[in-house]
């Protein structure tokens, strides 16, 4: 395929148009596009879903540095009866600010950050569908994760954090019980981020349906671009129900409204549905990324392709329809009644299948293979065994009965943290150690990899193990503090002690981030190859850091696992051998003719106003009113930036929706990585209704 | 909107510009982004509609209810100005697609004014209800009536500011036939907003019990 | 290492492995004496929890050894030797050997659909079977219906002997629910505030107390004996200091408390300790906390005329008429102490009110007073807030620093020694 540029010829045609391209253009005189790719500015201005992916990994593990400190706050002052390191005031809001920040400030950003980077390469795309849609995401949540971690700081040391736990149950959160600003924070910022996460829902579902490269059809998909989709759909679907519910809180709270008044009538239950309806589904969102990541791992790691893959799909979208029929098991002692007791109940046991479909599946991939225990392998290998840990434990309380002695226990912290720490987190670690190379073109230090999962395995296991026998025998969770002869005093200092050695293991991750980059800078920065662990999705059929334009051309996809099947064939005696070499297959990034969309100033623009109307929400209406103001603003600013630069230089000019004038030969071709940039058209409505919500 | 114009401007050819190609499913990003995002707002008035439901029962016997305030005449009215707005959006789109950029602007206008003559129904309303002695605070069936039918109101006021927009874009000679499809995807998002109110009110008024 | 050896070496250390972690289940189990446990249930309830759960936990242990150990052994088994660093001629990989490429197995995966589904519905029967037995919490109507009532940061407790709540009860006891052994009471839990979960590990489950409903709940002791037990909802400031015990007492000792609990206490001598105790109590104390016969509505700061007694004020709050409720909740409700020394514990059960007490002995009056708790009890009086966070500012919890002097609390503490 030879690659042709035919979009050079546009320009002339502008003026085809009868009124005022040139006011159009540049219709203010401010806005002019931001240029180049090399420093922090150009980091700023991106709309490159490489480097918003990087961005969202970057910020997910300072998040999870700061989450990790108030874990560690937590075991100080459960490590001994009566302890009084921070005391309960502080303590409640160290632990609400620790699940808060965990859930959407590490794990959903982090799964954002394989979204982002890996779904168009995957799927062979050159960017997702609206990149400046991609950046006003990752800004929006940073704006949102800043707002609620900043409630730490402002009018004193954890004096207006959240304490109402993560789950926020009214009417302890009203203004009456609750009267710091707290929970304005907890729900102004949960708000941003869910437009957050809603706009990056939309985008990725689009670029996913939309923008496959040829050839790529549903079932060639890898599992993990699966299970990222279903991921998507879960947030489109969810996310609406907390907003609904942080809504009727804020009103509450704001304007005195009755949602959640007792005294007025009012069912605190309302809150719990609304909550959960959303919060379960939550759950799989945490999950899923996580899945997808051991399904891409272990094939690459036992030379076989992944055992059941379409079951493997299956069970994950099974798990995403159930997933929003079990609820009301966090409701079992609320008093939703026998029957809905009982119907949550069974359902909630049966989800438990495709969930261990998945593990045998696993299971299989790995009988008969060749097992290389890399540090990718190894985490992988360490979420199959420590998910199933969580996934039975989570079958012991989906028994109502006995969920009645678990509920709010111990052994539900233990439960949820084998889930999503053994699950969650360390399958996203793992993620980080295989797409490394890929995205940075060098691979972290596997000494310092092993030794570091090994750490962290060993301080996870003695942290949460423990705290089922604690939940059994009876500690709830959420107290400041317990009594010396309740018979905690044991478990607890084991768990505190081993809360350390994971701290050890997390930086030692990081400690092997500093020494790997100095490593290889001082080595001269040797090429780590497109395809550093003989891997099989399409991310690996391109130059390793990718290159700004992902593929130097299109990909004609005929199977799944394409690319491994571009590297391999069988000989006549069906024996697998090479069939070329992977740098003939994979691309070198040498095609600078590929249409690029250019950066803007408007999506940290529109985050940064985002952020004025939130702290203006909590604190003066005022405020907000001018935040709105320049948001609205900002969007216009936005919808009259021309998506093409006709400044830029070089083939920084975008091609906008000129489907047609595609940077690939084959004009033929359908779908693929062609230019459809991003148009405000669509983002228009959906932006306007965001700003105004928010 | 004026930037998709200008980012279109390039020498599109038609069938550029009917957005049936070079994606996966045929649709174009933009039609299938919105219709992605309606899904979404489903649940969003999904949950809206149930907290209402939810609450109106939950008042005294001597507290404001839907009997004493609603006025079912009056919103009927401006429910079926508000229904008309989806078929002049109707005529809307396919004068554009025709190219009868001047009917398009009538019909944009036509839209934009129902809309707002139905909002502004709305505000009289809140204010006659209001005075009746039903405010936000006042019980639970206030907050979760307003709640409900202001987040529809201010779906609608986006609306007629995305049509405004479009007219202006028009005037400007900025919404030529090639952009038919912006028309018909902002189109797509009214019909949307109809479709929600007359769920809200079947539910709200026509069953206050 | 030979291969023999080092399999040798693997599956020992497995089995030490496995064998230490089946010891200290299994030692928890049988050695649990843990005041708040679930393992070891005293109460007909608690039983049959244990009873559905204990096999799902060894199924559940069962399925867990397979699952680590096909890990352990798929590991042992198919791993193999290659570059550390990725850099030999084959990547990570001595060779190019590759094994067979499986793709999957169709009848393999319906099997393992299936077994866990049939293993799950089978479990399923057994739980909906437990879950409506222990549903059925009707107690016969001439039986003792407790209504319990959840606040910021402890529990009262409505007797209410006939077995109809919607009469007065007969007494209102706080923190410590004495019930008679070997019977089923029916409890009808709500909230003056927020959600709060009550929960007595060792008799029964636990259910949420939530304002504005009212929650049946039954629970039931074999034996006589102190059963300890938390709120489990998260309640805010002092959730972890809100508890609660269980005292089950034979019948024939549940009547004489019973007995004892319906009598009023009487205002103390002018000029003893107690008297003078009483004094500053009625100034300071009686604003909120009720003493039967001793207290009066009008030491409630109210009007006399519509000051509600210790009953109503507290109201039902099924819909918007309740009235005072928020007035109500955080204020005013604090625990009647009428036979405040026939309690084991004070300050929502968060200390004990003796040392060294024996089981039931309290309940009965029989408490040595030379055991009285007497300096958390003083130093509760002087300033609770630094004893169990409290937030009387927002009139939740007893205030900070009473202002009481040393003199003042020692008389107080009299005047409460003589509530038996």
């Amino acid at each position: 395929m030879t690659v042709t540029d035919r979009t050079i010829t546009a320009p002339e045609e502008t003026l085809a148009l009868p009124a005022g391209p040139a006011i159009a253009h540049r219709p203010l005189g401010v806005f002019t596009r931001p240029q180049g790719s090399e420093g922090w500015r150009s980091w700023l201005f991106t709309v490159d879903h490489k480097r918003i992916g990087i961005m969202y990994g970057a910020a997910a593990l300072f998040f999870f540095l700061v989450g990790g400190a108030e874990a560690l706050f937590i075991r100080l002052q459960l490590a001994t009866p009566n302890g009084s390191v921070i005391g309960a005031g502080t303590y409640n809001g160290v632990f609400t600010m620790h699940g808060v920040t965990m859930v959407f400030l590490v794990i959903m950003p982090m799964a954002a950050a394989f979204a982002n980077y890996l779904l168009p390469l995957q799927v062979g795309a050159r960017d997702v569908a609206f990149p400046r849609l991609n950046a006003f995401s990752f800004w929006c949540f940073l704006a949102g994760g800043m707002l609620l971690t900043s409630s730490i700081l402002v009018g004193g040391w954890f004096q207006n954090a959240p304490d109402g736990g993560w789950f926020a149950y009214a009417p302890n959160t009203g203004l009456l019980f609750s009267p710091s600003k707290g929970i304005d924070f907890y729900a102004v910022g949960l708000q941003i981020l869910g437009i957050a996460s809603l706009v990056s829902a939309i985008n990725l579902i689009v670029t996913v349906l939309n923008m496959r490269t040829p050839g790529m059809s549903f079932f060639r998909m890898p599992v993990l671009t699966w299970m990222l989709l279903i991921t998507q759909f879960l947030l489109l679907f969810a996310l609406p129900v907390i907003t609904v519910a942080l809504f009727l809180l804020m009103f509450d709270r704001l304007w005195d409204a009755n949602f959640f008044n007792v005294e007025a009538g009012a069912d605190p239950l309302l809150w719990q549905h609304l909550f959960w309806i959303f919060g379960h589904p939550e759950v799989y969102i945490l999950i899923l990324p996580a899945f997808g990541i051991v399904s891409e791992i272990i094939p690459t790691f036992s030379r076989k392709p992944l055992f059941g893959y379409h079951f493997m799909v299956a069970s994950g979208i099974a798990i995403g329809f159930m997933g929003w029929g079990v609820w009301a098991h966090h409701m079992f002692t609320s008093g939703v009644g026998p029957l809905s007791v009982a119907a949550f109940s069974v359902s909630t046991m049966f989800i438990a299948v495709p969930t261990g479909v998945k593990i045998l599946n696993w299971l299989a991939t790995m009988y008969r293979g060749r097992l290389r225990f890399t540090t990718p392998m190894l985490y992988a290998v360490g979420v199959v065994s420590m998910f199933t840990i969580g996934g039975l434990s989570g079958v012991t309380h989906s028994i109502a009965p006995s969920d009645t002695q678990q509920t709010d226990t111990y052994y539900i912290v233990a439960h949820f943290h084998y889930v999503i720490f053994g699950g969650a987190l360390l399958g996203l670690f793992g993620g980080f150690y295989y797409w490394w190379p890929k995205a940075f073109g060098y691979k972290l230090n596997e000494g310092w990899g092993k030794a570091s999962f090994w750490v962290m395995l060993i301080g996870f296991n003695f942290t949460f193990g423990p705290m089922h026998i604690l939940g059994l025998q009876g500690m709830s969770r959420r107290i400041a503090t317990y009594r010396a002869d309740e018979g905690f005093a044991l478990w607890n200092m084991v768990a505190t002690i081993s809360s350390f050695v994971i701290a050890l293991g997390v930086l030692m991750f990081f400690w092997n981030v500093y020494v790997s980059t100095r490593n290889w800078k001082r080595a001269g920065r040797p090429d780590v190859g497109p395809d550093p662990w003989d891997a099989r999705g399409l991310e690996w059929m391109t130059a390793s850091p990718v290159p700004e334009h992902n593929f130097d051309e299109d990909i004609e996809v005929d199977r799944l696992d394409h690319f491994w099947h571009r590297k391999y064939g069988k000989d006549e005696n069906g024996r697998i051998v090479r069939a070329a070499p992977t740098s003939e297959i994979a691309h070198d990034g040498s095609n600078t003719n590929v249409h690029l969309p250019s950066p803007s100033y408007w999506p940290i623009v529109l985050g940064g106003g985002i952020l004025l109307v939130g702290y203006g929400i909590i604190y003066n209406l005022w405020l907000a009113a001018a935040g709105l103001v320049f948001l609205v603003a900002s969007i216009y600013g936005w919808i009259l930036e021309p998506a093409d630069d006709p400044d830029a230089a070089g083939h920084h000019d975008d091609h906008g929706d000129d489907h047609g004038g595609d940077d690939h030969g084959d004009p033929d071709s359908n779908g693929g990585p062609s230019g459809n940039g991003e148009s405000a058209t669509a983002d228009e409505p959906a932006e306007t209704e965001e700003a105004t919500v928010g | 909107m004026a930037e998709t114009m200008t980012a279109e401007a390039p020498g599109h050819t038609p069938e550029h510009h009917d957005g049936e190609h070079h994606t996966s499913t045929g649709l174009s990003n933009e039609k299938l982004a919105m219709w992605v995002f309606l899904g979404s707002e489903c649940l969003l008035f999904g949950g809206l509609i149930s907290t209402y439901m939810f609450n109106k029962g939950r008042i005294g016997p001597n507290d404001v209810g839907p009997e004493d305030v609603f006025d079912i005449p009056f919103t009927s009215v401006s429910s079926f100005v508000l229904l008309m707005s989806s078929l002049t959006m109707v005529f809307a789109v396919s004068s554009i697609a025709r190219g009868d950029l001047r009917g398009n602007r009538i019909w944009l206008a036509t839209t934009a004014a129902l809309g707002a003559t139905f909002v502004a129904g709305q505000v009289y309303e809140f204010t006659a209800f209001y005075s009746e002695g039903l405010g936000f605070t006042t019980n639970l069936f206030g907050s979760a009536f307003y709640a409900l039918t202001g987040f529809h109101g201010a779906h609608v006021t986006i609306g007629i500011i995305m049509l405004m927009s479009l007219l202006v874009m028009s005037m400007r000679g900025n919404l030529g036939p090639e952009r038919a499809e912006t028309v018909e995807i902002i189109g797509l998002y009214w019909h949307f907003v109809d479709i929600v109110w007359i769920v809200i009110f079947t539910i709200v008024y026509l069953f206050p019990q | 290492m030979s291969k023999r050896l080092k399999a040798l070496v693997w599956l020992t250390s497995l089995l030490i492995t496995a064998g230490t972690v089946v010891l200290i289940v299994v030692s928890i189990v049988v050695t649990d004496d843990h005041p708040l446990s679930t393992l070891s249930p005293v109460g007909r309830q608690g039983r049959d929890i244990a009873e559905l759960i204990n096999p799902i936990f060894i199924v559940a242990g069962v399925v867990f050894f397979l699952v680590q150990g096909a890990v352990l052994a798929l590991w042992w088994r198919y791993r193999v030797a290659g570059s550390d660093s990725g850099d030999g001629e084959f990547g990570y990989y001595d060779d190019d050997e590759f094994p067979e490429q499986t793709h999957g197995n169709n009848r393999l995966e319906i099997a393992w659909t299936i077994v866990p589904t049939v293993l799950l519905a089978v479990i399923s029967v057994f739980t909906l079977v437990a879950l409506f037995a222990l549903d059925d919490v009707k107690a016969s109507d001439e039986d003792v219906v407790v209504t319990v009532i959840g606040q910021q940061w402890w529990w009262e407790y409505q007797y209410h002997l006939d077995g109809n709540t919607d009469s007065p009860p007969d007494f209102v006891t706080a923190n410590e629910l004495v019930i008679p052994v070997g019977v089923d009471i029916a409890l009808d839990i709500k909230s003056r505030d927020v959600i709060h979960s009550f929960w007595i590990p060792k008799l029964n489950g636990k259910r949420d107390a939530v304002p504005g409903r009212s929650h049946d709940w039954v629970i039931q002791a074999d034996e006589p004996g102190r059963f300890r037990g938390q709120c489990t909802e998260f309640c805010g400031l002092s959730h972890g200091y809100m508890k609660m015990v269980a005292v089950a007492l034979p019948t024939a000792e549940f009547a004489q408390w019973r007995d004892n609990q319906i009598t009023s206490a009487d205002i103390p001598q002018e000029g003893t300790p107690a008297g003078d105790g009483w004094a500053t109590f009625s100034q300071q104390c009686a604003n909120c906390h009720v003493i039967n016969g001793v207290t009066s509505a009008a030491n409630r700061g109210g009007d006399p005329e519509s000051a509600p007694d210790s009953w109503d004020i507290y109201g039902e709050f099924n819909g918007p008429s309740a009235g005072t409720y928020t007035d109500e909740l955080v204020a005013g409700a604090a625990p009647n102490l009428t036979h405040l020394m026939t309690r084991g514990t004070f300050a929502g059960s968060a200390f004990d009110l003796y040392l060294n007490a024996g089981d039931h002995v309290p309940y009965l009056n029989l408490a040595d007073q030379a055991t009285l708790n007497r300096s958390e009890l003083e130093a509760w009086i002087y300033n609770a807030p630094e004893r169990k966070p409290a937030d009387a500012d927002d009139l939740r919890g007893m205030p900070a620093r009473t202002g009481l002097s040393p003199t003042d609390i020692d008389n107080v503490v009299a005047f409460l020694s003589t509530l038996d």
